[in-house]
């Protein structure tokens, strides 16, 4: 009788421990793919910000920003002649 | 005594009953192990298929369409992910009546997710409740990330969302023709889009997640799950700001003269690399479906067109290089017209009367060229045509290229000579054109070019397309100092020649040296001639002189006459506010003062004056005559 209850109890711990192990396997899981699911998500964020520093420093859009701010910007270096060599000439004939 | 009876309460075995009920049971072990056999046999694959769909949903990964920069990583072309939206109403209304909720409280969920998705409450009401045996209904394209997340908290079962991408050009128009544009597919339709398709589509994937009884993800499993393999980059050899400043100052000179269309291309002669390559009008490549089919064309490359005097130099190039002429050999030239030995009358527009071939060039004399032409003779007019790359296609990596044409020899008639000397019967594209003035430009050499310059790998590095020729295993077309004489005398164009305009109407024209040649033709109307009334106007230039950066040329298709029709009135100052701005950009040093010609042409020259070689020492007040005064916004 009491090997029979020994056997009993050991095959009912040995299945608690088993679906314990399969649940924990589950869990595991569904973090893995809430993680992946994340990083995805975070990626798409990445290339949506990515657009919107495109777009914000588009020729163009700073073009547009440099007009309505009626800013004057002025050439970093001065437009005058530097110590460059003269023409060159060519032979006429 | 007692008597035993029998005792009668309890129950007496009925043979009958008993195979009754073994019958029973029979017939249910026997339809258990029949139902045992079909579901392993011939249903097999459809219980598979309703446990797989049940306990699992494949969803495409779709692959991100690679990027486009232009030289200095700029983004031109990107793709982001939003979120398409889908409702399964049959799980809907399964789940709201499981949970004891009413259909008030299912119409208050989907009130707050019309406000959310902008749409009206009652049409989507109606639309989820007419298809409530459905399983699979779309209610939104494309929402964006922030308002994805909006509906995801509002947590209403059946309700799905599904990645979509979505092609974006943060730069709207800019370098539409280049870039092209997709389909709602996202395949591309137009330009480097279309033409390079398989580099960056990329390959979607998929992923098979096990889902609970409320069909929510618990895992995917290391098989189930196919990476998308995303499209790769593209890197051009375009400028985004000098294509700007060459869209804004095409659109503005094309408004200005009230022109059908125009066309600019910005080359790099040193490399053959296209900085800038425009069309007016453009279109948004944003919206391209619903644009205008003859806004698309890129007339840079599928148009080609008579350029009129924008050919001389290259036939004055190869004339000189052969010893034919030389730049102070002075032309008989008597009035405004010559007639040739079979009677055709060549005119000029003024009559300068003798001219040196510099000042045939620079004053664009149509008999001057003429007779230079016909002392070159056909065959070594039309090898020099051809050496420049005129009739062939300039190799570019946009789909459509016209290669132009340069007839066989054999058709050459007997007016070919001189019509060709004046730039007709022969026909180029603004590409062909560019790519042959850049032999000015780099020292006699024929470039080859390119608007691509590579595919990123993973580490950033940029992996050129195809191979491509150093400058220095081009063909030489041209001696360099027959390249360099030809660019002196076209730097005179500007300072006393046919593109004086440039002079007048932009303010920095003495900061660096342009040299260029102008070009106004005639378009022709087939068999009833050339009309006396419609124009295509060219100036074809570079700078700076002692060492060119850019060359440019542009072209501008029937201007309204009564404002303007000549190149060097219509195209040459867009063309020089575009190198000016350009080279401004580039920090490229001012020059220094032009040397003027040598004392054996100076002497042969037409009206010469030593002092327009002289540079202001103060900033000249421009008259912006063909420019419009409020200054055009920027695309």
């Amino acid at each position: 009788m009491v090997k029979l209850i020994v056997c009993l109890v050991c095959g009912m711990a040995t299945a608690v421990c088993i679906l314990q192990l399969r649940h924990q396997r589950l869990e595991l899981a569904h973090q893995c793919d809430d993680i992946h699911n994340r990083i995805v998500i975070s990626q798409i964020k990445l290339w949506n910000q990515q657009l919107q520093i495109a777009i914000l420093t588009a020729p163009n859009a700073i073009a547009l920003t440099v007009q309505q701010h009626d800013l004057t910007l002025v050439p970093s270096k001065p437009f005058v002649p530097a110590n460059v060599e003269p023409s060159r000439n060519i032979d006429g004939d | 005594m007692a008597i035993n009876t029998p005792d009668n309460s309890s129950p007496s075995f009925s043979p009958g009953r008993a195979a009754l009920v073994f019958a029973a049971l029979s017939v249910a072990l026997i339809g258990l192990i029949g139902r045992v056999a079909y579901l392993q046999t011939y249903g097999r694959q459809q219980t598979i298929g309703r446990s797989e769909f049940q306990h699992h949903q494949t969803e495409i990964l779709p692959a991100r369409r690679g990027s486009i920069f232009d030289s200095k990583g700029t983004l031109i072309a990107c793709t982001i992910q939003n979120r398409g939206i889908f409702v399964d109403p049959k799980f809907m209304h399964e789940r709201y009546q499981d949970d004891g909720r009413s259909i008030a409280d299912m119409d208050d969920a989907v009130a707050k997710l019309a406000k959310l998705m902008d749409r009206d409450t009652l049409k989507l009401a109606q639309l989820i409740a007419d298809n409530s045996e459905e399983r699979f209904i779309k209610l939104a394209e494309s929402v964006d990330e922030q308002t994805a997340v909006e509906i995801e908290k509002l947590k209403i079962p059946g309700l799905g969302m599904m990645p979509v991408n979505q092609r974006v050009y943060p730069m709207g128009p800019l370098a539409a023709h280049i870039i092209g544009g997709v389909g709602k597919e996202q395949n591309g339709l137009e330009g480097l889009e279309m033409k390079y398709e398989k580099v960056l589509a990329g390959q979607d994937g998929y992923q098979r997640t096990l889902k609970d009884a409320r069909r929510r993800g618990i895992g995917v499993s290391e098989d189930d799950y196919v990476e998308p393999r995303h499209g790769r980059h593209l890197v051009l050899t375009i400028d985004a700001n000098i294509q700007m400043i060459a869209e804004q100052e095409l659109t503005r000179g094309c408004e200005a003269v009230k022109a059908k269309r125009g066309e600019v291309v910005v080359l790099d002669p040193q490399t053959g690399d296209i900085v800038a390559l425009a069309n007016y009008p453009t279109f948004n490549p944003q919206s391209i479906n619903e644009s205008d089919p003859k806004a698309r064309t890129n007339n840079c490359l599928v148009a080609p067109y008579e350029p009129g005097s924008a050919l001389k130099p290259f036939i004055a190039g190869p004339a000189l290089a052969q010893g034919i002429t030389t730049l102070s050999y002075v032309w008989p030239i008597t009035g405004i017209s010559w007639k040739t030995d079979y009677g055709r009358l060549v005119k000029d527009t003024h009559g300068y009367g003798p001219l040196c071939t510099w000042d045939v060039l620079v004053k664009s004399s149509n008999i001057g060229m003429a007779m230079l032409a016909n002392q070159m003779k056909n065959p070594k007019l039309h090898t020099a045509l051809h050496s420049f790359g005129f009739g062939g296609q300039a190799g570019i990596e946009l789909p459509g290229e016209d290669p132009g044409l340069v007839r066989d020899l054999s058709r050459w008639g007997r007016t070919s000579t001189e019509s060709i000397a004046q730039g007709y019967e022969i026909m180029v594209t603004p590409l062909q054109l560019a790519r042959a003035f850049c032999v000015y430009a780099n020292g006699g050499r024929l470039p080859q070019v390119a608007i691509v310059k590579g595919v990123l790998d993973i580490d950033g590095q940029i992996i050129p397309g195809r191979p491509r020729l150093p400058l220095w295993a081009c063909p030489q077309v041209i001696p360099a100092d027959t390249a360099l004489q030809v660019r002196r005398v076209l730097a005179d164009v500007p300072l006393r020649g046919t593109a004086t305009g440039i002079k007048r109407e932009t303010p920095d024209w003495y900061v660096w040296n342009i040299f260029g040649k102008t070009g106004t033709a005639h378009i022709s109307e087939g068999r009833a001639g050339y009309s006396a009334t419609r124009f295509n106007s060219t100036f074809m230039g570079g700078a700076p002189f002692e060492k060119p950066r850019l060359v440019i040329v542009m072209t501008i298709h029937e201007p309204d006459r009564s404002i303007a029709h000549y190149g060097g009135a219509v195209s040459g100052p867009p063309s020089a506010l575009i190198l000016e701005r350009a080279l401004a950009y580039l920090q490229v040093e001012p020059s220094p003062e032009l040397q003027p010609p040598p004392a054996a042409v100076a002497a042969r020259l037409v009206n010469y004056k030593p002092e327009v070689y002289r540079k202001p020492t103060t900033q000249p007040a421009v008259k912006l005559r063909l420019r419009p005064n409020t200054a055009a916004a920027a695309n």
